[in-house]
């Protein structure tokens, strides 16, 4: 009964939903920050002390705003898509190691799961677009799908990689497997550059943010959405960038570990997957500020003449290795 | 002037012995009479054997002087100065041959000529409406004189003339429209392009503009006397608004053979100089946006910051100077500033330099070279100016070939590049930032001294042009003096007028990512090009409400 109770806490409080949902408005606070600096701006000010609040202030003002279904849009499917974007990405959040070495949810093989799921969010995209029917959302929602061919496979080999130098399908065995060399240090560091690019497109930020180029097609497949549904595609945005930061930190920079005190590992391990993870963040975040964004064509070319060997070459170099 | 135009006028008079009238010198250049029927074919021989550029066209409605309308063509003679053809128009049957096939540059301002004085130009390839809204009543045309300014007609309720212009080519069947305006994060300005993609591939545009006709002309020829005007001139373009000042003046000055002092004419260059370094970085800066570069963006306009902080330190105002007056300026550049002046210079020079090298890195070029093609031939035809015209290896620029303010007295070079890609278009105005930079230090070193102003004598029917090469191209005025210290006739065009035809040119067969920037790489200013009262497009709403495909249908798979 205790142990029933300790996991809805866990699930729902720490480091579950409500931990998540706090962590991914700070995420995409300091993403939003460091990008303005790097851009000799201010960046987010007035919410709360040096804007921290912004992103919330503008989760609670798109949830107050007007929610419109266009006429010609499939309104099922309209309506379920940012529900399962948020809910999908919420749920892989508890596979992440963050206050311990195993997640809230853990078992064997779960590495699959979670990769499977991800892959599921870049469906969720084009079945958004599309069932718009707006033309900018259906370009949109075309492009999600042509950029999924681009990234989706030197993404997973990049994980292939990490998985075979731990000898492991599984999460927790990947963490515990780098308590005393970061897989980052090793050979897998051509793996954490491939991560990092294809996690930029995954996310659809600069470089790749192709299916929703503002100045293209107004917003992509996000186009005729407003709103509830709206603020919760942002929000479902900002734990997916949470979630492929804690991944990254996971795979490549060991997860939560690191010298504790005894008797607060719990504190600590959160402490260092934070830390992690906001490196990985601001990887990205320099990744995004640098670059122009691509064409799809060129985008395409990018992944399959040069990420997907590169990978490849990853995975050889890992597999000699151990 | 009638002397450097001699030999022109000798081959002419030898050529077209029973089509010309006479030749009479205007303030900047040359005015050629020619029988209406002949127009085309002077037209032809000046533009393709003489091989002067192209500049504009006008209609006029001197009805109160001789009783008959006008249409002046304009061509420059490079070094030399303007050569105008004039035709007459009876004034019962307002007819007159178009010149359109022979200069195809022509199209745009000969439809304005007809929308907004009745001239109806006879084999004209595309005779429909341009500039006046479809519920627009029949037979009104805004600029004749009996046209009052504040007149306000009601909506006619069928549209007189379609707009809405189909021009499939082949292979329609999988194409499908995709709006780009008139309102669009790629567009800063109201404006309409109808892009037919198929796939990710534009095969053809449909352009419609004038959304923002504000009646600019009208105004000037009817309320405003000759000091005020310059005002207004300023305000139409947000960004290039001292280019029209400027040419307004020159126009005029010519026109009523006025002395300007020389400091005036140096103040005004390096006002112009200013404007044009300030608007290159607004530009960089939105091509940067529109390649989503969003850091690129921010530092350009990081730097022109520098510059509009220059430009209220020289003026008293960071945009919209206000300074200019036919005669001179009105405010003088006072001795203490320029050392400041010098420095902020400096500084941008030196940061704009680091930006540039931060630009053309690959990734950035990768997104230019080779997109929005446009040829040199095609550019010439079209008449395209300013940095889309020397993008095309087209080496003119009007500071250069038709010196105005101090320019015959400052030394610059004119960035061209052959390519005439998006890429050459960008470079030319990194080159030409440089050049400015280059050209205001020389200003500030050798400002002479000396009063800024003079007085003039106005005198009715004069005919004046002026042109400044704006940061965007060409700035046309024509003008025509009149009484009561009022103008007769004022004919704006800015650079954009001539350049957006040939956007259908660079877009065929551009990817759909890179048709912002084709747009945008011809700097496209649509206030000014506009110029002109509320429109509304009330019955054409021509943005069909259908989708590319139903979602049902598409997993149907029918």
């Amino acid at each position: 009964m205790i142990e029933a109770l300790y996991k809805i806490i866990e699930m729902i409080l720490f480091p579950g939903f409500a931990f998540i949902g706090v962590l991914s408005l700070l995420y995409e606070w300091i993403d939003r920050k460091f990008y303005a600096r790097l851009q000799n701006r201010i960046g987010p000010l007035y919410a709360g002390p040096h804007g921290i609040l912004q992103p919330l202030a503008d989760f609670i003002k798109l949830l107050s705003k007007e929610d419109i279904i266009p006429e010609g849009a499939d309104k099922f499917l309209f309506t379920l898509t940012p529900i399962l974007f948020f809910a999908i990405n919420l749920l892989l959040t508890l596979f992440l190691p963050i206050c311990g070495t195993t997640g809230v949810i853990s078992f064997t093989g779960d590495l699959i799961f979670f990769v499977a799921l991800l892959t599921i969010i870049s469906i969720l995209v084009y079945t958004a677009g599309m069932a718009s029917t707006n033309r900018f959302a259906t370009i949109g929602a075309e492009r999600a799908v042509l950029q999924l061919i681009g990234y989706e496979i030197p993404f997973m080999l990049s994980i292939v990689s990490v998985a075979i130098s731990s000898r492991s399908l599984t999460i927790k065995n990947i963490v515990e497997s780098q308590s005393s060399i970061w897989h980052i240090l090793g050979p897998n560091f051509l793996a954490f550059i491939i991560f990092a690019i294809t996690a930029q497109a995954e996310l659809e930020r600069i470089p790749f943010d192709i299916p929703e180029a503002e100045q293209e097609i107004v917003a992509g497949w996000l186009v005729e959405y407003s709103g509830k549904k709206l603020a919760l595609f942002r929000l479902g945005k900002d734990v997916e960038t949470l979630l492929l930061c804690g991944l990254g930190a996971t795979l490549f920079l060991g997860g939560p570990l690191g010298p504790v005190v005894p008797g607060l590992e719990i504190v600590f391990y959160t402490l260092y997957f934070i830390i992690k993870s906001i490196i990985v963040l601001l990887v990205l975040t320099t990744l995004r500020a640098l670059f122009a964004r691509l064409r799809v064509d060129q985008m395409l070319v990018l992944s399959w003449k040069y990420l997907i060997p590169l990978s490849l070459i990853s995975v050889l170099i890992v597999r000699v290795v151990f | 002037m009638e002397a450097k135009f001699s030999s022109i006028i000798e081959e002419l008079e030898n050529i077209f012995k029973n089509c010309i009238i006479g030749f009479k010198e205007i303030g900047g250049g040359l005015l050629t009479e020619v029988k209406a029927e002949c127009l085309p074919e002077v037209a032809s021989y000046v533009f393709n054997n003489l091989r002067m550029y192209y500049s504009t066209s006008s209609g006029s409605d001197e009805r109160s002087i001789d009783g008959k309308f006008a249409v002046y063509h304009v061509f420059s003679a490079d070094g030399i100065g303007f050569f105008v053809l004039k035709a007459s128009v009876p004034a019962t049957k307002p007819c007159i041959p178009s010149i359109t096939s022979k200069v195809p540059g022509a199209n745009w301002a000969e439809r304005e000529a007809m929308d907004m004085f009745g001239i109806t130009f006879i084999n004209h390839p595309e005779p429909k409406r341009l500039v006046l809204p479809d519920d627009w009543p029949k037979n009104l045309h805004p600029l004749r004189k009996d046209f009052e300014y504040s007149y306000r007609p009601s909506s006619s309720s069928e549209p007189t003339i379609s707009t809405s212009i189909d021009i499939y080519v082949g292979g329609t069947e999988y194409a499908s429209t995709l709006p780009l305006g008139p309102y669009h994060p790629a567009l800063h300005e109201p404006e309409y392009f109808e892009l037919l993609i198929k796939g990710e591939e534009v095969i053809d545009v449909k352009y419609r503009g004038f959304h923002v006709h504000r009646g600019i002309e009208k105004i000037g020829e009817s309320k405003l006397t000759y000091n005020q005007v310059p005002f207004i001139a300023e305000r139409i373009c947000g960004i290039c608004g001292f280019a029209h000042s400027s040419s307004y003046c020159i126009a005029i000055e010519r026109a009523l053979k006025i002395d300007v002092p020389e400091r005036a004419q140096y103040i005004r260059s390096l006002i112009l100089e200013i404007e044009r370094i300030h608007s290159h970085l607004l530009w960089v800066g939105v091509a940067c946006h529109l390649l989503g570069f969003e850091t690129g963006f921010m530092q350009s306009w990081r730097i022109r910051e520098h510059v509009m902080e220059l430009a209220e330190l020289l003026t008293g105002s960071r945009k919209t100077y206000g300074i200019n007056i036919p005669g001179g300026v009105r405010r003088d550049i006072l001795e203490p500033y320029i050392d400041r002046a010098k420095k902020v210079i400096k500084l941008v020079e030196d940061e704009f330099k680091v930006l540039r090298d931060k630009l053309l890195v690959p990734e950035v070029k990768v997104r230019l070279k080779e997109i929005g093609y446009l040829p040199k031939e095609d550019a010439r035809k079209l008449a395209v100016l300013g940095p889309t015209m020397r993008g095309s290896g087209i080496a003119r620029d009007v500071r250069k070939d038709q010196p105005y303010c101090a320019y015959r007295d400052l030394d610059f070079r004119i960035a061209v590049y052959d390519e005439g890609d998006n890429l050459s278009r960008t470079l030319v105005r990194i080159d030409e930032i440089l050049e400015s930079i280059n050209i205001v230090k020389q200003i500030l070193d050798n400002l002479p001294s000396g009063p800024i102003r003079t007085e003039f004598e106005p005198k009715p029917y004069r005919i004046g042009v002026g042109a400044a090469e704006a940061p965007r191209g060409e700035v046309f005025h024509l003008l025509i003096t009149g009484e009561r210290n009022r103008l007769y006739r004022w004919r704006v065009r800015a650079p954009t007028y001539n350049n957006i035809p040939a956007l259908k040119i660079m877009l065929r067969g551009v990817p759909l990512a890179d048709a912002p920037i084709t747009i945008a790489s011809i700097d496209p200013c649509f206030s000014c090009t506009d110029r002109c009262i509320l429109i509304k497009d009330l019955d054409h709403n021509y943005v069909k409400r259908t989708s590319l495909l139903s979602f049902r249908k598409f997993i149907k798979g029918d």
